[in-house]
């Protein structure tokens, strides 16, 4: 009986046994998939107090970018478990060293973000190696580090299986974008900032912030202090310093904030704090495009923008513009008419003042497609278009010069709860792009979180994971 | 002015504006001045009167009394603190005058942390400017008999404070607070399904730091069913191979883990090992718990190894759970697969038992190990229903079939927990918040005595339909409102309207929860956890 019993225990540890070891070569559990990836077969254990160290690095981390940042990665791998196994006395991973090429300690767009990430198995002590040309970098590297880290529950420690991995990655696109919606619902900072997090973890770099629209004017506008008088209620509202601070935990982790002011559609909100935006009281949109005033109100937000959001880019919106309005209203169809334009004119007058404020104030400027559909060859040569109506635009925006981002709605946009995980991965920027030169002018997509139908109790869940599958593409 | 009248003003006042909030709020309307302020739950006793005092950013603890010291109360300061202020981006220094209320004094008479069901939870605070009326000295004070009163008083204190969104300071409206607070019943709980859907432990967490915003004291942590065993078991390492995955599980320094964070917000945690049904999932590791291969529930009654490993899983259990309750289940068993299968069979036959006897001897054995370990057993209405006469006195009757139910539990003398499903459970999305509202767990019962036997009630979150992904919207708002009828007392609720003072309450506190990090779901629509069904302010969703 014992015999028995010892040869079935046996046949049931080598069965157990070679299903741990498929386990360990057939899966490699990264997402997004780093460029290239080699791995073995070894197990290491992460030491309780791995650390991190800079040897050869050019850059020397002063303000503590870069310590911080390996300081959340640790937390984030310890989060769910109590790690107290004994500690072993071989295959101990120390600690990751990170060399950053670069000086600069600041976020920057478009640099080189490739990294090179290497686990050993042999070398006392043992450490992992990161290598990247600028801090921007690093926060790829890291997150990539960290999905190579498990819990194991036998010994009660992070293990990191598969060992000695070679990774050398670099993103498709320096653009990955992610949009929020303010303006439908408010989400409070909290909620921002876990967005911030989770697009980190996914390899996101920019957080396309939708701030206000016809339902909302959330924001702060010094310049203009009536502006957020437009806001849902008196606490649904972000200071200047909100989104100061939001700005700063963005750049810590390596993404970039893209403000939008979507104009002069998607403005109706404004007129709340200054009613002489809209064109009549019973016609509140699009704003008034024979007012200066209008032109003072957008000088005043982006002078306001340039002092907190840094990135190079913001957005001045453009979309489904109904110039209805600017015809039904006597002061306006006689400035038309003064003019000489019809409402496409004016639609266009409109938009390529507000790029010109914009680019006065430092920004390169992106617009949504309609302003390109309509009159692509005035828009400045620096705009970058934003797809979303369809996905044969991208071909045309490139031909013609100009960079464009793609987010076509039918695919990438979240809030279409019918859109499939699939679709999101399947959906290819370059699609019907052949043209080297012209490839180069996708700067990357975006998925699209527009807020009618979700807020803070459900947009974590609407985001993801099928922004995680568009990530990985 | 007396309390009373003082109250009832605030009610007007509150009941006044909320008719404003109730519709698009005015953009006009935007000053800090004229906001009502919402407290959730409503305290006993309150007054408040027409200034307002700035608050520090840098506010500062000053701990009194023999039990002020508590680390538990530092710690909870801090957590509060944060809450208040959000970071250095929202509060501005004061340039001019300096602050009204620069320290916080919390008093706590008691040095005594034991925590235990009915642990004095009362609480005083005093808000005042310096010599203005009602006050002796300026700034706010807590007092408490224990450090979980100060804890309690430390939530309401961090609901008086809002945000100035003109001069950026935080304040404390309609001051000087005079308020005097404890609850109405000692258990007031939530429970938590980790068998349906495995939930992270950084999850739990989330839920206990939501169930202390509103007072909530008891998490009812329903660990294991059929589906899945997550936990740990030492003496028993084969049984979380019943868990869903190898990642889906709980080490037992997870579960001490999960304690000690309730513990330092005064949360107890009330592990539930449902016995004899509900346990298919522990025959993955241990197939002989089985009945047989086909028909795998309830536990095998017939075999004394069923009770070693109830045993052995018990005994590692009380290392982990302090607390004095503990829930051994017995809900919904179905002893077909006794009757058909033959080993046990035989044994019932042989000990002349029905099925019926079998579920009595089954329950009534699981108890007495747990009576053992010092417990007091909790056990669902099933085990009452059935053998009353039977069940151990000291049984703590859990209702959940329907109402009337903990009527004739208190009659037999028998303590009783109210969770009637066709109001209190949150995975029923049709119940509204007026229904979790309004549900009254002394409903029926008149003779005072009797009712002290009531310990409280539990709303229940079971998981077959919600995971991480919606598990917190699926609690929230709902809960509140039953936290509310369980901590608050019956005559300032039953005074309120549902559809104006209490709904714009509830909106407030729904919005702060979002402000927390909760994911609440809009509080008015039809069912629960439904996405907002266009744009639209918090506050009126």
């Amino acid at each position: 009986m014992a015999q028995v019993l010892t040869v079935r225990l046996l046949l049931a540890f080598l069965a157990i046994g070679s299903c741990i070891a498929v386990e360990v070569t057939e899966h490699i559990d990264l997402w997004p998939m780093p460029k290239s990836v080699s791995h073995g077969t070894q197990r290491l254990y992460v030491s309780k107090d791995i650390t991190m160290s800079m040897q050869g690095s050019m850059y020397s981390d002063e303000k503590e970018i870069l310590k911080d940042a390996f300081q959340r990665v640790v937390d984030l791998m310890k989060l769910n478990h109590v790690v107290d196994g004994a500690n072993p006395s071989s295959s101990v991973l120390t600690g990751v060293n990170i060399v950053v090429h670069s000086l600069e300690d600041e976020l920057n767009f478009g640099v080189d973000e490739s990294y090179n990430l290497s686990v050993p198995t042999v070398g006392d002590p043992l450490h992992a190696q990161i290598e990247v040309s600028n801090l921007t970098a690093n926060s790829s590297s890291l997150q990539t580090f960290s999905q190579l880290c498990y819990f194991d529950f036998t010994s009660r420690l992070i293990e990191l299986i598969s060992a000695p991995w070679k990774i050398s990655d670099t993103p498709r696109f320096p653009y990955r974008g992610l949009l929020i919606d303010t303006s439908r619902h408010y989400l409070p900072i909290t909620e921002i900032k876990k967005m911030i997090d989770t697009m980190t973890y996914s390899k996101l770099n920019v957080l396309h912030w939708h701030i206000v629209d016809a339902q909302a004017f959330p924001i702060e506008i010094p310049s203009y202090p009536k502006l957020w008088n437009g806001s849902y209620s008196y606490s649904e509202r972000y200071t200047m310093s909100d989104a100061i601070d939001i700005v700063r935990y963005a750049e810590k982790r390596g993404v970039n904030v893209l403000a939008e002011i979507d104009v002069p559609g998607h403005a109706l909100s404004w007129g709340a704090g200054y009613p002489s935006l809209w064109p009549s009281d019973s016609c509140k949109e699009p704003l008034d495009v024979s007012n200066n005033f209008s032109f003072g109100v957008i000088d005043g937000i982006l002078s306001d923008f340039s002092k907190v959001f840094k990135f190079k880019f913001v957005h001045l919106g453009g979309d489904e513009v109904n110039t209805s309005c600017w015809t039904a209203t006597p002061h306006i169809k006689k400035w038309l008419d003064d003019n000489h334009m019809n409402v496409s004119d004016a639609y266009r007058y409109f938009v390529l003042r507000s790029q010109k404020i914009a680019i006065s104030h430092g920004y390169d400027v992106i617009n949504w497609e309609e302003t390109f559909n309509n009159f692509g060859d005035k828009l400045d040569r620096r705009t970058v278009v934003h797809n979303w109506l369809r996905e044969d635009v991208a071909p045309k925006v490139v031909a013609a010069g100009l960079r464009c981002i793609v987010s076509n709605q039918d695919k990438w946009y979240l809030d279409h709860l019918d859109a499939t995980w699939e679709e999101f991965y399947r959906n290819e920027p370059l699609k019907d792009i052949d043209n080297p030169d012209h490839q180069r002018l996708v700067i990357g997509g975006e998925v699209c979180m527009f807020g009618e139908q979700i807020d803070a109790s459900d947009i974590e869940q609407t985001i993801w994971p099928r922004a995680a599958a568009a990530a990985g593409n | 002015m007396p309390p009373k009248l003082c109250t009832n003003l605030v009610l007007i006042l509150l009941a006044a504006s909320v008719a404003a909030a109730r519709r698009h709020p005015s953009p006009a309307n935007s000053t800090a001045s004229g906001k009502p302020v919402y407290l959730w739950p409503l305290p006993k006793k309150f007054t408040s009167g027409s200034r307002t005092l700035l608050v520090d950013p840098d506010l500062a603890l000053h701990p009194n009394g023999p039990g002020g010291r508590a680390a538990a109360v530092a710690e909870a300061f801090e957590r509060y603190r944060s809450l208040i202020f959000s970071s250095w981006a929202h509060a501005a220094r004061n340039a001019s005058g300096g602050y009204d209320i620069a320290e916080l004094t919390v008093v706590v008479a008691s040095a005594d942390e034991k925590m235990e069901l009915g642990v004095d939870e009362s609480y005083t605070i005093y808000v005042a400017a310096a010599g203005g009326v009602n006050s002796i000295v300026g700034g706010a004070t807590i007092e408490a008999n224990t450090i979980y009163g100060a804890i309690r008083g430390l939530e309401t204190f961090s609901q008086l404070c809002v945000f100035n969104y003109d001069t950026k300071n935080v304040e404390v409206l309609h001051a000087p607070w005079y308020i005097q607070d404890e609850p109405r019943f000692a258990f007031r709980g939530l429970l938590l399904d980790t068998s349906r859907h495995f939930l992270p432990v950084d999850v739990i967490k989330q839920v206990i730091d939501s169930m202390s915003y509103s007072k909530l004291n008891v998490l009812h942590w329903h660990i294991i069913d059929e589906q899945s065993f997550p936990l740990e078991v030492p003496s028993y390492p084969n049984l979380w191979k019943g868990s869903y995955s190898k990642w889906e599980r709980y080490t037992v320094e997870d579960a001490h883990d999960i304690v000690s964070y309730a513990r330092k917000r005064g949360v107890h945690v009330m592990a539930e090992i449902d016995v004899p049904g509900h346990a298919e999932s522990w025959g993955n590791g241990y197939p002989k718990l089985w009945p047989s291969p086909k028909c795998r529930e309830p536990l095998d009654v017939s075999s004394n190894y069923t009770f070693e490993v109830i045993s052995g899983i018990l005994s590692d259990m009380r290392k982990i759970f302090p607390f004095g309750l503990f829930h051994l289940g017995g809900d919904e068993v179905y002893t077909g697969c006794w009757n058909v299968t033959p080993h046990v069979r035989q044994w019932l036959d042989e000990h002349n038992m029905t099925t019926k006897d079998a579920y009595k001897y089954f329950v009534l054995k699981a108890q007495e190990i747990a009576i053992k370990l010092n417990w007091i057993p909790v056990n669902w209405e099933e085990t009452f229903n059935s053998f009353k006469e039977n069940l151990n006195p000291l049984t703590v009757v859990h209702n959940w079939l329907g109402p009337g139910v903990c009527p004739k539990v208190v009659e037999k003398g028998f303590r009783c927990i109210m969770s009637n499903q066709g109001v209190w459970y949150l995975d029923h999305l049709d119940v509204p918040w007026e229904d979790f509202y309004t549900s009254e767990p002394l409903a029926g019962i008149n003779n005072t005595a009797q009712q002290k036997l009531v310990l409280g009630g539990e709303v229940c979150m079971w998981g077959e339909t919600a995971d991480t992904s919606d598990v917190q919207q699926t609690i929230w708002p709902r809960a509140a409102a039953a936290a509310e009828r369980m901590w608050s007392q019956l005559e300032a609720i039953s005074a309120q309207d549902l559809e104006t003072t209490i709904l714009a309450r509830l909106h407030y506190f729904r919005c702060l929860l979002n402000h927390r990090g909760i994911a609440a779901a809009p509080v008015t629509n039809a069912y629960g956890r439904r996405p907002p069904t266009g744009p639209g302010s918090c506050f009126i969703q």
